[in-house]
C-alpha cells in the first residue's frame, strides 16, 4: 500500500499534473465560494477537457476539484451565510454567528483544519477498508451485481428527489436512455430509431455536461451573483485562524466522530455529503457540555459539518470504486470521468492494477492541504467572489461547455444532445425528478442488464435468491422501499391498549 | 382518509394544477411509451428488459399525471430547510433536513423576473446551438474553421452580455476576454479546430 501511494505521488508529481493539480484547486475553490454552480457541475463541465491530459492526470485534476470546492464553500457559509454547496449547508449556522461576533477568523480555521483532519481521517478509514472490499468483491457473481445494481439505484431513488414515486421514475428513465444502441445480447440495434449516431449508445459525456450544468447555470444567470452580500461580514484578525486550530484538537473527539459519521454516511448512496454534515452536527450537539451554545457560535457546529463532510469522500469513494456505485453528484462525475478514460470502475479495477485508486486517494488527499492553504491566507477576502454577475459567468461558461463538448469527438449532435440534457436536467430539477438516480441509472444500465442475462443463463431465476449476498441486498433494497412506509404506518396506528384507555 | 390526514395532505381547494409540470409528465410518459412501444419489434430476448423496467414506469408515469392533473399543493412538502432544533433532532429529522437543503439548493426561482431571464437564456443556448448545427448542415463552410461555432458562439456572447445591461465597450471587451480563453483552451491545449 505504501508502494503504490508512493508510486501514485510520483506520478502526480510529474509534470504537468502540478499544474492541473493547483489548476483543479483554483477551479474547486472558485466554484466552492460561488453559490449556483456545485462541485459535481463544474467537474462535469470540466471532463472534455481532460482528454488531452494522461487518464491518471486527468482524473487527479477532476477530483482535485471535487475535493476542494466543500473548502471554498465554507468560506462563503461562515462570512455571508450563503453556502455554496448543499453540504456546507450545516455550516452556515455556527459560522456565520461566529462571524457576527467578530470570529470570522477562528471560524475559517476551525472549518479548514476540521477539514483537513476529516479528509485525512476518511482516507485512512478508506484504506483500511480497501483490501476487505477487494475481497468482498472477489465473492460477487452475476446476481450478485444484479442485485447491487437495483439496490444502488433504490437507495438512491428513495434518498434524492420530491418522493420514491418519482425516483424509481427518474431511474428507469435512466435505465431506458442505458439500452439504447446494440443490444449485448443478440448485439442487434435497439431503440436507435434509424440514427447511426445511437447505434454506440447515449454517450455519457453529453447526457451528464446537459443534466448537471443546465439547471445551475439557468439558476446563475437567473440572480446576477448580488445575493449574500447584504450580510458583509465583519472583519476577523487572521491571526485568531490559528485560535481555530486549537479549538479543532481541542475539540478532537467532535474531530473523531464525525470523520466516522462522514465516511459512514458516504458509503450509502444518495445525499451523502449534506446527510453527514447534518447528522455530525446533531451529535456534536447532543454529546456536548454545552448544547445551549449551538446555533449562537458554537466552534464546534462549525468543525463537525466540515470534518463530516470531508470524511465523506473517502466514504465515498468506497462504492464508486469497488462497485461501480457512486454515492452522491461528484461520486457519479468521478466514476463518468473514470468510464470516458477507459478506466474500469467496480470489481475489475479492484481485481486489476490499483494505481490508479492510488492516484484517486493522493488527488482527494493534496489539494485539500493547498486548499487549506489558500483559504488560510486568502479566505477574508474570497468573498469578492461572489461580487462577479452570474448573468455574465453563465453565458461565458456555456459557451466554452459548448464548444468542448463539440471538440470530444467533432460531432455536432453531441451539442444538440447537450442541450436537450440542459432542458431536460431543468425539468427535473424543477419538477422534483433526482437528476443523480437518472444519471445513475444510466452508468449502471449496462451493468443491470447484462448480469441479469448472464445470471438467467448461468444460475437461472434461483440465482438471484439462492445466494446470501443477492438475498442480502435484495433484502436491503425491499426495505429501502417499503420500510419507511411501513414504520410510519405502525408508528400512526395506536396500540390497542392505548384505545382502551381512551374509551 | 381521516381528518388530519386530509388537511396534512392539503385540501382539493388548495391544490393548484401546473401546466408545465403536467406537460413534463406527459412527455415523460410519452418517451416511456415509445420505448416500449419501440420494445415490441425486437426479439424476445432483446425486449425483455427494457419492458420489466418500461411497463411498470410507464404505469407510474400515468398515475404521477394523473396525481399532477388533480393538482399539487404549494405548501406541501416546503417547509423551512432547516428545522429548528436542529441539535436535539433525530436522525429521521436530520435526514429530512438534509433531504430538503439539497431539494433547496437546487430549486430554481419561479419568479417573474428570474422566469423571464431563465426563458431568455433557454432560447440563447438554443439559438447558438442550432443554428450553427444548420448553418455547417446547409451552408458552404467559413474559409478557416470546419463549423459556425465560433461566430455563432461569438455573436451570441456579445448579444447576450449586452442584454444583461452592460454597455457596449465592456460587451465587446468581456466577449473578446471569453473568446481569448476559449482559444486558449480549446485551440491551443485541446489542439482542436472547431
Amino acid at each position: 500500500m505504501i508502494d503504490g501511494l508512493s508510486s501514485a505521488f510520483a506520478d502526480l508529481m510529474t509534470w504537468p499534473s502540478p499544474l492541473y493539480l493547483l489548476l483543479g484547486v483554483v477551479v474547486g475553490l472558485v466554484v466552492g465560494v460561488l453559490p449556483g454552480l456545485g462541485g459535481g457541475g463544474a467537474m462535469a463541465l470540466l471532463i472534455p477537457f481532460t482528454f488531452a491530459m494522461e487518464p491518471s492526470h486527468g482524473i487527479a485534476f477532476l477530483m482535485a476539484v471535487g475535493a476542494t470546492s466543500g473548502i471554498g464553500g465554507q468560506v462563503s457559509s461562515i462570512l455571508i451565510s450563503v453556502p455554496g454547496d448543499p453540504p456546507n449547508a450545516a455550516t452556515t449556522i455556527d459560522g456565520f454567528a461566529m462571524t457576527k461576533q467578530g470570529k470570522a477568523a477562528e471560524a475559517m480555521g476551525a472549518a479548514t483544519f476540521g477539514s483537513v483532519f476529516g479528509a485525512t481521517i476518511g482516507m485512512v478509514l478508506m484504506l483500511a477498508v480497501l483490501p476487505f472490499a477487494r475481497e468482498f468483491v472477489l465473492a460477487f457473481s452475476y446476481p450478485e451485481f444484479f442485485m447491487l445494481a437495483l439496490t444502488g439505484l433504490v437507495l438512491v431513488s428513495r434518498l434524492t428527489g420530491d418522493s420514491v414515486h418519482k425516483g424509481l421514475i427518474a431511474a428507469a428513465a435512466g435505465l431506458m436512455v442505458a439500452f439504447v444502441g446494440l443490444d449485448p445480447v443478440n448485439g442487434n440495434p435497439r431503440f436507435t430509431f434509424e440514427s447511426l449516431y445511437l447505434w454506440d449508445g447515449v454517450d455519457i459525456v453529453p447526457v451528464l455536461i446537459g443534466l448537471f450544468a443546465g439547471a445551475e447555470l439557468l439558476a446563475l444567470f437567473s440572480h446576477r451573483g448580488e445575493q449574500g452580500l447584504a450580510a458583509a461580514p465583519p472583519g476577523g484578525e487572521a491571526s485568531r485562524v490559528m485560535d481555530g486550530f486549537r479549538a479543532t484538537v481541542r475539540h478532537w473527539r467532535v474531530v473523531v466522530t464525525s470523520s466516522v459519521i462522514g465516511f459512514g454516511a458516504g458509503i450509502v448512496p444518495g445525499i451523502s455529503g449534506t446527510l453527514a454534515a447534518f447528522v455530525a452536527y446533531g451529535q456534536a450537539a447532543r454529546s456536548s457540555r454545552h448544547p445551549e451554545r449551538f446555533g449562537k457560535g458554537a466552534v464546534e457546529g462549525v468543525i463537525a459539518p466540515e470534518t463530516a463532510n470531508d470524511a465523506d469522500k473517502g466514504g465515498g469513494l468506497l462504492p464508486t470504486l469497488a462497485f461501480g456505485i457512486p454515492g452522491g453528484v461528484i461520486m457519479a462525475v468521478l466514476l463518468s470521468g473514470l468510464l470516458v478514460h477507459g478506466v474500469p470502475a467496480g470489481p475489475n479495477l479492484l481485481r486489476g492494477d490499483l494505481h490508479i485508486v492510488y492516484v484517486l486517494v493522493v488527488a482527494a488527499f493534496l489539494p485539500r492541504l493547498l486548499a487549506a492553504g489558500i483559504v488560510l491566507l486568502l479566505g477574508m477576502k474570497a468573498t469578492v467572489l461572489t461580487r462577479i454577475r452570474g448573468d455574465i459567468l453563465a453565458p461565458a461558461i456555456a459557451a466554452v461547455t459548448l464548444l468542448s463538448v463539440y471538440a470530444l469527438r467533432n460531432e455536432p449532435l453531441d451539442v444538440v444532445l447537450t442541450l436537450i440534457f440542459c432542458y431536460v436536467g431543468y425539468a427535473m430539477e424543477r419538477f422534483g425528478f433526482s437528476r443523480l438516480t437518472f444519471i445513475i441509472a444510466l452508468v449502471l444500465g449496462g451493468l443491470f442488464e447484462s448480469s441479469y442475462h448472464q445470471t438467467m443463463t448461468t444460475f437461472g431465476a434461483s440465482g438471484f435468491v439462492t445466494r446470501p449476498i443477492a438475498l442480502a441486498l435484495l433484502a436491503v433494497a425491499v426495505l429501502a422501499l417499503f420500510g419507511p412506509p411501513v414504520a410510519r404506518r405502525l408508528r400512526r396506528k395506536p396500540a390497542p391498549a392505548d384505545v382502551e384507555v381512551a374509551r | 382518509m381521516s381528518e388530519p390526514a386530509r388537511a396534512a395532505r392539503g385540501s382539493t381547494r388548495d391544490r393548484r394544477r401546473e401546466p408545465h409540470r403536467i406537460t413534463f409528465d406527459l412527455l415523460l410518459a410519452a418517451f416511456l411509451a415509445t420505448f416500449v412501444y419501440s420494445s415490441l419489434d425486437l426479439r424476445p430476448d432483446s425486449r425483455l428488459v427494457p419492458l420489466i423496467v418500461g411497463l411498470p414506469t410507464l404505469a407510474a408515469m400515468l398515475v404521477r399525471t394523473v396525481l399532477d392533473l388533480r393538482g399539487t399543493n404549494p405548501e406541501r412538502g416546503r417547509a423551512a430547510s432547516r428545522p429548528d432544533g436542529l441539535a436535539t433532532a433525530s436522525l429521521a429529522d436530520l435526514t429530512r433536513a438534509a433531504r430538503e437543503e439539497v431539494a433547496a439548493d437546487a430549486e430554481l426561482a419561479t419568479g417573474g423576473q428570474e422566469l423571464r431571464r431563465q426563458r431568455v437564456f433557454a432560447l440563447w443556448g438554443l439559438a447558438v446551438v442550432m443554428v450553427p448545427v444548420l448553418a455547417t448542415e446547409y451552408l458552404q463552410p467559413i474559409p478557416g474553421l470546419r463549423t459556425y461555432f465560433v461566430p455563432a458562439v461569438v455573436a451570441g456572447l456579445l448579444f447576450i452580455i449586452r442584454w444583461v445591461g452592460m454597455s457596449w465597450v465592456k460587451t465587446v471587451a468581456i466577449t473578446a476576454s471569453i473568446s481569448a480563453l476559449m482559444y486558449l483552451l480549446l485551440g491551443v491545449l485541446l489542439n482542436v479546430r472547431l
